[in-house]
């Protein structure tokens, strides 16, 4: 074994190995950086490039490569609020506040170090553990799956906001997005409508970018500011030292949440998407005495930072030893390991077991140098949070665009990423927390499949008797109570005592800062919760119609959605009515309400991108997002006419050269073309 | 050694120079793009990537090749591409598992029709199941439903062409087993069988040497079970010789072990049988749509046919996929495709009744 270790080591760092690690490393923090494109775009982006490389080589690139973008993700979701990739969703509720109390570079510190120390410790761990593997696969059943996706929902659900039964509600609808298309019972589809796009689950991408990025954007775009909304001169003590020292200071968090990520690793399907909620989740409550979690608490950056790079080395273990990829990512490895003629297996821990040890070392050897790297151009990269927005804003947009259109390459997924970007506008805008659909996206499918797959096997909820099903429930029903008990103890205190402005240590804070689901507006609210209302009332309509087995797993959501939002709508009206009351008509609440939650310009800002989208119908990605960038500098950001000029030929050589020519990603064939008879 | 693969070459160049002059520069320095209906990593995204580059390099002209995933709608949606939104000039192609089976018995989505697009070549898939040793008595295949395991198939869905040889093979075997869809892909399906919940995967043979053989049978308690062969044009099934070798039975050899008594081949349940083993002769496909050029046409055969006889692509594919490669010729391709068509309207009727049963 020690052998094997030495050697796999010493394979590493054999030339050209050692080489295609550097370039994975460099080729990762570009791609985790740049959101919507993350690992998994670029795993898709190597793989052709692996056959001509030995064995040690192509994992190195490709490991290398996946291993850091949760590294490097941490900046988007740090210093723009857009979650990088969904393992970084978590790293948002803290990290976005800081950014905009000026820490983007402590927290970002923090990150890095985290990640690192996450890394190794998580293959380090997944060495050890390799004997447990089988036992812990054989000890799941599909019944436990569906327990273990509803909790990590219900974790999300009540800890993202201070209102849980948004939070569960918000659930509930990515739960029921996961129906929309081919049942995965029957294969017949459900909710189309006849529309093909409808077949498949909407793209993650495109659901992503749309929630976070375009209310983030507009943020930028309408309210003329800087993403951190205090000047430079006023953040004091906001370094990347500190950061480094904040993570060494919380240890025990770190090892924790690295231990937890890499088993919660191991698990297929569950992986990626729960484990930094996993942890955030245990970091408040084991958290003892004041915290600002949800405000800008630094271990709210450490825990999910820890676990999401220690989660990389858990789920390579199923992978390597039984060809069972957790996630997509790994579905991608296992494919290229295919190519390579390796086959998972024993062989992994016997004959091959130094290939093993060499993607271990290639795990440790990314995860150590990234962070190290980020740490040292981090300096530059947080400077931005002091930009004005203007000249971010069609930047971030491009990868938007594009990032939406990697979802499933056709318009539909454009128009997916306008209508989330609308929603997640009016929830951001009115208390409504957005990690929890997101979340439920990602399980929902393999839950509603482990759902009806156990009522088949065990009768329905026969499951239920298992014991490993019943400590899960027990589980859950702590967790929703322990988060339930947690903040009606906070809204005590802060009844009694006076209210602790987040960030109170920092001088000329004036603008407000954006916290997750933290915003009140019922007059926002109540419409839009009448609307989900509506709407969950008619998917169960609608259910009653489809086969039995593949109905009651939508009905089930939709009548308990419907039920917590007739409590959320009894609360908001009267929330609407106290507001009415202060501005003496309904009329003058309503004009209150759009003017505090940006809405009529949210609309202005929309129909921008909904023009963009016509554009790049019209002429494809390249011109009309190029078109975009230019006219946006112009006409909203009012800088001169160069510099608009400046940023679409920018936009569009970046289009052409990354995304056509060197990922050959399939683009809109331009319709304009076939409009004039142009063919094509 | 090198003579023989100096041979190969030639032989492959020869097939590559047999194409008409116009097929020659039809390709030259132009790009095709390869449309895979599913995501990558998957066994069609992985067995397209191992074809593509030697394919490119077979074809005259040798035009870049470049794959892009279509993926959605259980594949529904690239094949509705190829028929009606694919351009037709020869720059796309459609590289994909044969969806015959959705489009005889008319799948809710689908748009495409195979009858008028115009196939390229495809590969025949050798269709097996794993199943728990412990459903039977010390191995013996005839007891199966003796042992301490109770029967519990893993299905996809009750379309799937997976799914329905299963049903339609253990039905005719009179195996009490349950059937349970949903099952997709080994992440689920591999926990399942090793905690015991499930005791039969349907697979190809290409899934089983590369994956399943590992975590099912090396590391639990999985054997290969029977071969679901295909059919002569007399229709007599034909065993694989890899299977044969590895001393699995086919249905039919089970049948009369455990019987005692001929396969019956006149039942609903044996015809239609016989009928989708018809339509999923050819397993991962290339083709391209309606209107598509002859020269197109001829210049992607000539690089398809010159594949199974190219030593730098053997090798390859038996490294990828541990199994010698298995093309269908042109013209069993093309018989293929006419089997959509000429599909028995009465046995179609049977097989969407025998669909809806499985969702019961």
């Amino acid at each position: 074994m020690f052998e094997a270790l030495i050697s796999g080591l010493l394979q590493v760092f054999s030339w050209p190995a050692i080489g295609y690690l550097g370039f994975g490393i460099m080729l990762g923090i570009w791609l985790g950086a740049l959101p919507g494109v993350g690992g998994v775009t670029g795993l898709i982006l190597l793989l052709p490039f692996t056959y001509t490389l030995d064995p040690v080589s192509a994992f190195a690139l490709m490991l290398g490569m996946f291993a850091v973008t949760t590294t490097s993700d941490t900046i988007a979701s740090v210093m723009l609020g857009i979650p990088g990739t969904v393992a970084s969703q978590a790293t948002v509720l803290d990290g976005y506040p800081l950014a905009q109390q000026g820490q983007a570079q402590r927290a970002l510190g923090a990150a890095y170090t985290c990640s690192a120390i996450g890394g190794v410790v998580g293959a380090v761990i997944l060495t050890l553990s390799i004997p447990l593997v089988r036992p812990i696969l054989s000890s799941f059943s599909t019944p436990e799956y569906f327990m273990l996706a509803l909790l990590g929902i219900c974790m999300v659900g009540t800890l993202s906001s201070a209102n849980i039964a948004k939070g569960l509600v918000v659930a509930a609808l990515g739960m029921m997005m996961g129906t929309i298309g081919d049942g995965t019972f029957n294969g017949v589809p459900r909710y189309w409508f006849g529309v093909e796009y409808l077949l498949q689950v909407p793209p993650l991408v495109s659901v992503v970018l749309g929630l976070f990025a375009v209310s983030e954007l507009l943020d930028l775009a309408t309210r003329n500011t800087s993403i951190s909304r205090v000047s430079k001169v006023d953040v004091r003590d906001g370094t990347m030292l500190r950061g480094i020292k904040d993570a060494f200071r919380n240890w025990w968090l770190v090892l924790k949440s690295s231990a937890l990520g890499t088993y919660i690793g191991m698990l297929p399907g569950l992986g990626a998407s729960i484990v930094d909620w996993a942890a955030y989740g245990m970091a408040v409550q084991t958290t003892k005495g004041e915290n600002k979690f949800g405000r800008g608490d630094i271990r709210g950056v450490i825990a999910p930072e820890s676990a999401n790079n220690a989660q990389r080395g858990g789920a390579l273990i199923p992978t390597l030893t039984f060809g069972i990829p957790g996630d997509f990512a790994m579905s991608i490895l296992l494919g290229a390991m295919l190519i390579q003629g390796i086959r998972p297996g024993l062989d992994m821990l016997t004959t091959n077991l130094d290939l093993t040890y060499a993607m271990i070392w290639t795990l440790i050897i990314a995860n150590v140098v990234s962070a190290l790297l980020l740490m040292v151009i981090g300096k530059q990269v947080a400077r931005a949070i002091f930009v004005d927005g203007h000249y971010l804003v069609p930047i971030v947009m491009l990868f938007v665009f594009m990032g939406s259109w990697l979802g499933s390459k056709v318009i539909g997924d454009l128009i997916l990423m306008l209508l989330m970007g609308f929603v997640g506008l009016l929830m951001k805008r009115s208390g409504w927390p957005r990690p929890p659909l997101v979340i439920a996206l990602v399980l929902g499918p393999n839950m509603e499949n482990a759902f009806t797959l156990s009522n088949r096997i065990y009768g329905n909820f026969g499951w239920l008797e298992r014991t490993p099903s019943q400590i899960i429930l027990v589980l859950i029903v702590l967790t929703v109570l322990g988060t339930i008990l947690a903040q009606r103890r906070r809204r005590r205190r802060e009844a009694t005592e006076p209210a602790v402005e987040p960030a109170a240590d920092l001088p000329n804070l004036n603008a407000k800062l954006s916290i997750e689901g933290g915003e009140r507006n019922p007059m926002i609210s109540l419409p839009f919760a009448g609307v989900l209302a509506l709407l969950f009332a008619a998917a169960a309509i609608i259910a009653i119609d489809f086969h039995p087995a593949v109905r009651l797993y939508p009905m089930m959501i939709s009548i308990t959605a419907v039920l917590l939002l007739l409590g959320i709508l009894w609360t908001d009206y009267r929330e609407a009515r106290s507001e009415r009351v202060e501005f003496g008509s309904w009329r003058m609440t309503w004009a209150e309400a759009l003017k505090k939650s940006d809405f009529i310009r949210g609309l202005y800002f929309c129909s921008w991108i909904a023009a963009t989208i016509v554009l790049i119908w019209l002429f494809g990605n390249t011109a009309g997002v190029a078109m975009f960038m230019g006219a946006y500098i112009i006409v909203w950001g009012k800088k001169p006419w160069w510099v608009g000029v400046i940023y679409a030929v920018g936009g569009y050589a970046f289009i052409t050269g990354f995304y056509d020519e060197l990922m050959h990603i399939a683009l809109q064939r331009p319709a304009i073309l076939s409009l004039f008879g142009g063919g094509g | 050694m090198t003579s023989i693969r100096t041979l190969a070459i030639s032989l492959a160049a020869a097939t590559a120079l047999a194409a008409p002059a116009a097929a020659q520069d039809f390709y030259e320095g132009q790009t095709i793009t390869c449309v895979v209906p599913y995501a990558p990593g998957g066994g069609t995204d992985a067995f397209f990537r191992v074809v593509v580059p030697h394919l490119a390099r077979l074809i005259p002209g040798q035009p870049e090749i470049i794959i892009n995933n279509m993926d959605g709608s259980g594949g529904l949606r690239a094949n509705n591409y190829a028929s009606d939104g694919m351009p037709n000039d020869g720059s796309e192609i459609l590289c994909a598992p044969w969806l015959a089976v959705a489009q005889v018995t008319g799948s809710e989505g689908v748009r495409f029709d195979y009858s008028t697009m115009r196939v390229v070549g495809g590969e025949s898939s050798i269709n097996t199941a794993v199943i728990n040793e412990n459903t039977m008595v010390d191995g013996d295949r005839s007891t199966v439903g003796q042992g301490s395991q109770p029967l519990v198939l893993a299905g996809l869905s009750p379309s799937s062409t997976l799914d329905l040889r299963q049903r339609l093979a253990y039905d005719i075997l009179g195996i009490d087993y349950l059937y349970v869809p949903g099952y997709r892909g080994s992440a689920v399906q591999v926990p399942a069988f090793l905690s015991g919940e499930v005791s039969i995967i349907g697979m190809n043979y290409g899934t089983y040497a590369a994956t399943m053989e590992a975590a099912l049978v090396d590391q639990g308690p999985g054997m290969l079970f029977v071969e679901f062969p295909g059919y002569d044009a007399d229709g007599n099934p034909v065993p694989t010789d890899v299977l044969v070798d590895l001393g699995v039975p086919t249905i039919q050899q089970l049948y009369e072990e455990m019987h005692g008594a001929e396969f019956p081949s006149d039942t609903p349940e044996a015809r239609a049988l016989q009928l989708v083993e018809g339509l999923s002769s050819m397993g991962l496909s290339v083709w391209l749509p309606e209107g598509a050029p002859d020269e197109a046409l001829e210049a992607m055969r000539a690089g398809w046919e010159a594949l199974p006889s190219d030593p730098e692509f053997i090798e390859a594919h038996e490294q990828a996929f541990g199994k010698p490669v298995g093309f269908l010729s042109y013209d069993q391709a093309v018989a293929a495709q006419q089997g959509v068509a000429g599909a028995d309207a009465e046995l179609v009727t049977f097989l969407q009744d025998f669909i809806a049963a499985g969702e019961q």
